[in-house]
C-alpha cells in the first residue's frame, strides 16, 4: 500500500528540481569542462587543442586555455532509521526525511549523478545500488517513508563500518537523521565529503506545557507516565541545548557541514539555501 | 491492655481485588509514541508520590472498612462497694479467746483481722461502727484505709458499754449506707452474743437492710450457743448475704477469705468489656490521602 503523502513528496520534489534548480556540479578541480577556469603558460604533454593563439601571440609565449573538470558525483544518502524519526507535529520526521531524499535523489539524477540510498539501524535495513534512473529515486522514496521504526535503535559502529567498506568509492554522503546522540563521523568525514541533515520537531527541542501524559518510547517501546510542566521543561530543554551543543562541536572538529531542517518547515528551501551557502 | 482486632477481616480481600486490577484492568487513556522525554528522570518524584497516596488512600479506606477495634477491661475506680464493718465490743468480747487454746481475746483476734480486711479493700468504701449499750461510728465511710486500719486497731474493749446493741448497730448501718451511691452495699456484722440492749427492734432493723438492699456477711464469734445464731442466720438470709461461724481464728481468717472472695467476684461481673472502635482515624487518613491525590491529579491535568 502506497502512504498517501508518497505522491506528494514526490510531485513536489520534481518540481523544485526540475523547474526551478538550475546549474550544475561544479568543480574546482581543472578538466575537460567547460566552465572557463585560466590562462596559463603550457606545459609538456597537455592538449594542444587548448593553445590559446592569440595570448600567445601577444606574450611570445605559448598560451593554454584551462577549464573547470566536469565531475560526475556520487550522491549516497543514509537515512538513520531510529524510533525517534517516528514523531512530528506537523509532518512526521519520517516524512521530512523522505522529502530530503527525493530532493537530493531527482537533483542527483537531473545532473546525471549516481544516486544511492542506504537505510541504517542497528544493521542494514535496506539500500538501493547506485543508479541514474528515476525509478530507483522513486522506490528509495517510498522504502524512506515505509520502514518501520518503532523498536529501532541506530548503531553508530555499524553505521561507521558501512560508510567505510561498503560504500567503496569516495562520494558525497548525505545522513539524514535527528542526531539525538553524539555520532561517530570522524573516519567517515575523512573518506567521504559528509554533510549531515539533521530532521527534528521544535516540540522535542523545547516541548510545551501539557500536564500529565502516558507516553510510550518508539525506541525502547517503554510506557510511563511524564509530567510535562514548566519544570520538566525547563531541566529538559537545558539538557538538550547542553546535547546540541556538544554536537555542534563534534561536527566542528570534524569539519561536517550540517544542515538542520524542522519539520514545519519546506525541506527544499532549507536544503538548497544551506547547500548555496556551502 | 490493649488489643486491636478487626470486626470484619474478611473486607482485606479487597486490597487484592484492587491489585489485581491495577494489573489487568486497561486504562483508557492511550499512549503517546513521543521520543527522548523518557530518558529524563524528572517525572518520577511526583508521580512516585501520587502512586503512594492511590495505595494508601486505599489501604487506609479498606482499614476503615475493616473496623479496627480495641477491647479492654475497664479498670475503673469508681466505688463499686460500701463496707461497713460493725464491731462488738462488749464485755464478753474480751473474757476469753476465740477457741481454748487462743492466748489472744476474741476482741484482739477479731479485730486485727478487721484492720487486716479494711487494708485489702482496694476500691472499696470502708466505715467501722463499734457497739455496745449504743452504737457509734468509729470511722464513717472513707477511702482512707490506712487511718481507718488504724482505728480499729487502737480500739479497747468495753469502750461503747458492756451490753451488745446489735440491732441498733445494724440501723445505724443502714443509715450510713443510705445516701451512699456505691452499687453494692454491704455490711459484716461481727459478734459474740445476743442483742441485749438498744431501741432498735429487729423488725426495724431487717427492714431497714432490706429497702436498702444491705447485704448483711454475719460472723458469729465463739462457740456454739455462745452467739444468737437464728436471728444472724435470719439477718443474713433476709438480707441475701450469708452466716458464718467462726469457732476458732483459722476459720475467722477463712471467713473473712471467703468475704474478700464474694466480693471481688461481684466485682468481676460488673466490669464489662469494653470496646473503642479506631475505624475513624484510618478513614481520616484515606480521606486526607485521596483529596491530595484528586489535587495533584488535577493540576497535572490543568497543567
Amino acid at each position: 500500500m502506497m502512504p498517501l503523502c508518497y505522491n506528494l513528496i514526490v510531485q513536489r520534489a520534481r518540481k523544485h528540481i526540475f523547474g526551478e534548480m538550475v546549474g550544475s556540479n561544479a568543480s574546482k578541480k581543472e578538466g575537460d569542462g567547460y566552465d572557463f577556469a585560466q590562462i596559463r603558460p603550457y606545459m609538456y604533454g597537455e592538449n594542444v587543442k587548448r593553445i590559446d593563439w592569440k595570448q600567445s601571440a601577444k606574450n611570445g609565449e605559448i598560451q593554454v586555455r584551462s577549464f573547470f573538470e566536469e565531475k560526475e558525483i556520487h550522491l549516497h544518502v543514509i537515512g538513520l532509521m531510529n524510533g525517534s524519526m517516528h514523531f512530528g507535529i506537523e509532518h512526521s520526521k519520517q516524512e521530512v526525511m523522505s522529502e530530503v531524499v527525493a530532493l537530493l535523489g531527482l537533483s542527483a539524477i537531473k545532473n546525471s549523478d549516481f544516486f544511492a540510498l542506504s537505510l541504517l539501524g542497528d544493521k542494514l535495513l535496506w539500500q538501493s545500488p547506485a543508479s541514474k534512473k528515476e525509478a530507483m529515486v522513486r522506490e528509495s522514496i517510498l522504502k524512506t517513508l515505509q520502514t518501520p521504526l518503532l523498536g529501532e535503535k541506530i548503531n553508530w559502529d555499524y553505521i561507521q563500518e558501512y560508510a567505510l567498506y561498503h560504500i567503496k568509492k569516495p562520494s558525497l554522503l548525505f545522513i539524514i537523521g535527528d542526531f539525538f546522540e553524539l555520532p561517530k563521523l570522524g573516519a567517515i568525514a575523512r573518506k567521504h565529503e559528509v554533510i549531515a541533515i539533521k530532521v527534528r520537531d521544535h516540540f522535542e527541542e523545547k516541548p510545551w506545557s501539557m500536564g500529565a501524559l502516558h507516553v510510550k518510547d518508539p525506541i525502547t517501546l517503554k510506557e510511563d507516565k511524564v509530567i510535562l510542566d514548566e519544570a520538566f521543561i525547563k531541566r529538559y530543554s537545558a539538557k538538550q541545548k547542553e546535547q546540541d551543543i556538544a554536537l555542534e562541536s563534534c561536527f566542528k572538529k570534524e569539519g561536517i557541514k550540517t544542515i538542520s531542517i524542522y519539520t514545519n518547515e519546506d525541506p527544499f528551501v532549507k536544503l538548497f539555501a544551506t547547500l548555496r551557502m556551502l | 491492655m490493649f488489643d486491636v482486632h478487626f470486626e470484619y477481616p474478611f473486607v482485606w480481600l479487597l486490597v487484592v481485588l484492587f491489585i489485581v486490577c491495577s494489573v489487568w484492568c486497561k486504562r483508557k487513556s492511550q499512549s503517546l509514541y513521543i521520543p527522548h522525554l523518557l530518558s529524563m528522570p524528572l517525572h518520577v518524584k511526583r508521580y512516585k508520590l501520587s502512586f503512594v497516596l492511590k495505595w494508601l488512600s486505599i489501604v487506609m479506606m479498606i482499614l476503615a472498612l475493616s473496623s479496627p477495634i480495641t477491647q479492654y477491661q475497664s479498670n475503673s475506680v469508681k466505688l463499686s462497694h460500701a463496707v461497713m464493718l460493725l464491731m462488738d465490743v462488749s464485755e464478753s468480747m474480751s473474757r476469753a479467746g476465740i477457741d481454748a487454746r487462743s492466748s489472744k481475746s476474741k476482741f484482739n483476734t477479731s479485730k486485727e483481722l478487721a484492720a487486716s480486711f479494711i487494708e485489702q479493700r482496694e476500691n472499696d468504701n470502708v466505715g467501722v461502727i463499734v457497739f455496745g449499750d449504743f452504737a457509734y461510728v468509729a470511722t464513717p465511710l472513707t477511702f482512707d484505709h490506712q487511718s481507718a486500719s488504724s482505728i480499729v486497731q487502737n480500739l479497747n474493749e468495753g469502750i461503747a458499754g458492756t451490753r451488745t446493741a446489735m440491732y441498733d448497730a445494724l440501723f445505724l448501718a443502714t443509715r450510713l449506707l443510705q445516701k451512699n451511691s456505691a452499687k453494692e452495699k454491704v455490711v459484716i456484722l461481727l459478734t459474740d452474743g445476743f442483742n441485749t440492749a438498744g431501741k432498735i427492734t429487729l423488725e426495724a432493723a431487717l427492714r431497714a437492710v432490706e429497702s436498702e438492699k444491705i447485704k448483711v456477711y454475719a460472723i458469729g464469734i465463739g462457740r456454739s450457743g455462745e452467739y444468737d445464731e437464728t436471728i444472724l442466720s435470719l439477718i443474713a438470709l433476709k438480707s441475701g448475704g450469708a452466716f458464718f461461724r467462726a469457732s476458732s481464728e483459722q476459720m475467722l481468717v477463712e471467713v473473712y477469705q471467703k468475704i474478700d472472695a464474694m466480693q471481688k467476684s461481684l466485682q468481676k461481673s460488673e466490669t464489662p468489656m469494653r470496646t473503642n472502635y479506631l475505624y475513624m482515624y484510618p478513614l481520616l487518613v484515606g480521606i486526607l490521602a485521596l483529596f491530595w491525590y484528586v489535587w495533584i491529579r488535577v493540576r497535572e491535568e490543568s497543567l
